[in-house]
């Protein structure tokens, strides 16, 4: 389709973005120290946890407070299946993002059943914390403390082998399969189930009137953000080498709305800048004890206050002439709407 | 399909919310290629009736039977892939896309039924355009092809929900209100163009309206809507000498109108 008015059409733009971002993210391990190596994974991993979140708020106009249930079920599986059951890793981390998938299937059908808007984000925290308290208290899963000593795995196709304990071996793994998500991701916008959810979203009356089950659609891209958030949360575990209840914490839920308000939500890569901000600003105010909540608050203020549009609608009010194209019009109003 | 049998047949309807009854015993048959409005002033329970015949509220008794089937506890989207379309009160479209691609979505959720992981083949997609042409024709909107709907003049949003409608092809439409909130001249361009629309694809139709000469203009039937009840129904001759019909509602129908 030529000049539309659909989120995400016309993709080419976004496809050289993400080329050139992985291709830039390989340069990485040569010029930073392990440190910041370790940070810029965890940039990668949070970038799709806040991206999945955006396809739900953002294309969808679903908004969920628990998407933390659904990292750490995907950090916890790959963990067990991974240092308990042996699993080969590879086809642990399909588990793991089947079995986000599988609870975001549970949550939606109870949640989305009977609920819209701000008593489906209630209800979504709810089993959030609900997992929490499971978590921490399953001696199977070390309660409080987590599950602790995990090791970075190798991986055996027949004859060939990858050991990816070795080096920046991982971070490479990371940064591929996290590409691979965004691409799945970016994907799913640009399809006739991408433009029937954003008809769901703007007004979900005349989507279920022209046929469009609204619930299932809902229901579906539940399920897939629920899965490649899971993936995401599956690689945080061999990566940090250590899993502990706190990512299933409700605040760990807030960290994807924050990146995506931070960057913008009307925008693809707004949740991916996002995250590479807010994790630049904890770098710089690691030093100071105690202030990275507050700085994270303050930040919130700002951006909800000041930036409604986010970092990315800021850049595009200032460049007229090359906008980001944007995944929705940038109207707070008809978000609210559909909230 | 045999004339004899009614194409959309509603029976002993009951629905209350909460303890306010708004239908009572409601009964109604709309024939195949036949225009039926319903009257009645506000909240004679129209759009209630609207509602329940279209799946968006569920009847607390009676059946909705449509083309032979019990359709009562079918939801609305399975309802239009049946054949049921229907437009608002209020036209609701997609705010913050083209008239072509509001169009699109439509085609699109044509194809795909309610499956949420069907996909649209090229031979569709390509036939889309096709068919967009032919609908913004029909409608008087071609020079809107591009316009973002939300800044359409309200009119003109109208005419966009029912081309999004004819997108779907249904063979029985619910439009609820289609002049409301429109100028004298609009409401007569309205008329033709339904008129025109039910010559050409010989689609049977249930209306609410408030306009008498809007009623008059397009009704093969009519049927009178009073605090839940029928109170009467029949061709608009019948109705415009029906006693009671001009107690309630005709007799004083200019203040309603």
């Amino acid at each position: 389709m030529k000049s539309t008015s659909f989120i995400g059409s016309g993709s080419r733009r976004d496809w050289l973005i993400l080329v050139l971002i992985m291709a830039a993210a390989l340069w990485v391990p040569s010029v930073l120290n392990r440190g910041l190596v370790f940070i810029a994974g965890m940039i990668w991993i949070n970038a799709v946890f806040g991206l999945s979140f955006n396809l739900l708020f953002g294309l969808s106009g679903v908004l969920s407070f628990g998407q933390a249930m659904f990292f750490a079920a995907g950090a916890y599986a790959t963990a067990v299946f991974t240092q308990q059951l042996g699993i080969p890793f590879l086809l642990a981390l399909l588990l793991s993002a089947a079995v986000g998938g599988l609870l975001s299937g549970l949550v939606g059908v109870v949640a989305l059943r009977r609920s819209e808007g701000v008593y489906f984000a209630i209800l979504t925290l709810s089993f959030a914390e609900l997992l929490h308290l499971l978590i921490a208290n399953t001696s199977l899963l070390g309660r409080n403390d987590g599950l602790s000593g995990l090791t970075r795995p190798q991986i055996n196709l027949g004859t060939w082998q990858l050991d990816l304990a070795v080096g920046d071996h991982f971070y490479y793994f990371i940064v591929l399969v996290c590409g691979l998500l965004i691409a799945l991701i970016r994907w799913v916008i640009d399809t006739p189930f991408g433009r029937a959810l954003q008809a769901v979203k703007q007004d979900p009356d005349r989507a279920e009137f022209l046929g469009i089950s609204v619930r299932r659609h809902r229901l579906v891209i539940f399920i897939l953000a629920g899965a490649t958030t899971a993936a995401a949360g599956a690689l945080v575990a061999p990566w940090a080498q250590i899993v502990t209840p706190e990512l299933g914490h409700w605040s760990n839920s807030t960290n994807p709305i924050l990146y995506t308000l931070l960057g913008g939500s009307a925008y693809f890569w707004g949740p991916v800048l996002g995250a590479l901000v807010l994790s630049a600003v904890f770098y710089v105010t690691r030093t100071l004890v105690g202030m990275s909540d507050m700085v994270t608050g303050l930040l919130l203020l700002v951006v909800v206050l000041a930036l409604p549009g986010g970092i990315l609608g800021l850049l595009s009010r200032w460049t007229r002439r090359s906008e980001p194209a944007p995944i929705i019009p940038s109207d707070s109003s008809a978000q609210e709407k559909s909230l | 399909m045999s004339t004899s049998l009614p194409l959309l047949e509603a029976t002993q309807l009951d629905k209350s919310y909460g303890k306010i009854k708004v239908l009572r015993d409601v009964s109604l048959s709309i024939g195949a290629g036949e225009s039926h409005v319903v009257i009645g002033p506000n909240g004679a329970g129209k759009t209630t009736l609207f509602k329940v015949l279209t799946g968006e509220v569920f009847v607390d008794k009676g059946t909705v039977r449509f083309q032979g089937d019990d359709v009562t506890r079918m939801p609305a989207n399975q309802r239009v892939h049946r054949g049921f379309g229907r437009t608002f009160q209020v036209a609701k479209v997609f705010p913050k896309l083209s008239v072509q691609d509001n169009l699109w979505v439509a085609l699109e959720a044509r194809v795909r039924k309610q499956n949420p992981l069907a996909g649209v083949s090229r031979q569709d997609a390509a036939n889309f355009f096709n068919s967009i042409d032919l609908l913004l024709a029909d409608t008087g909107l071609e020079n809107y092809r591009d316009i973002i709907s939300g800044t359409l003049a309200y009119g003109d949003r109208k005419r966009l929900e029912l081309a999004m409608v004819l997108a779907l092809e249904p063979v029985v439409m619910f439009l609820d209100e289609p002049t409301a909130g429109m100028s004298a001249s609009e409401r007569q361009a309205t008329v033709q163009l339904l008129l025109s629309i039910k010559r050409k694809r010989g689609l049977s139709m249930l209306m609410t309206e408030h306009d008498m000469d809007v009623v008059f203009g397009l009704a093969d039937r009519i049927s009178v809507l009073h605090y839940g009840q029928l109170i009467a129904s029949g061709t608009p001759e019948e109705i415009r000498h029906n006693d009671s019909v001009k107690e309630v509602y005709l007799g004083h129908g200019d203040d309603h109108a």
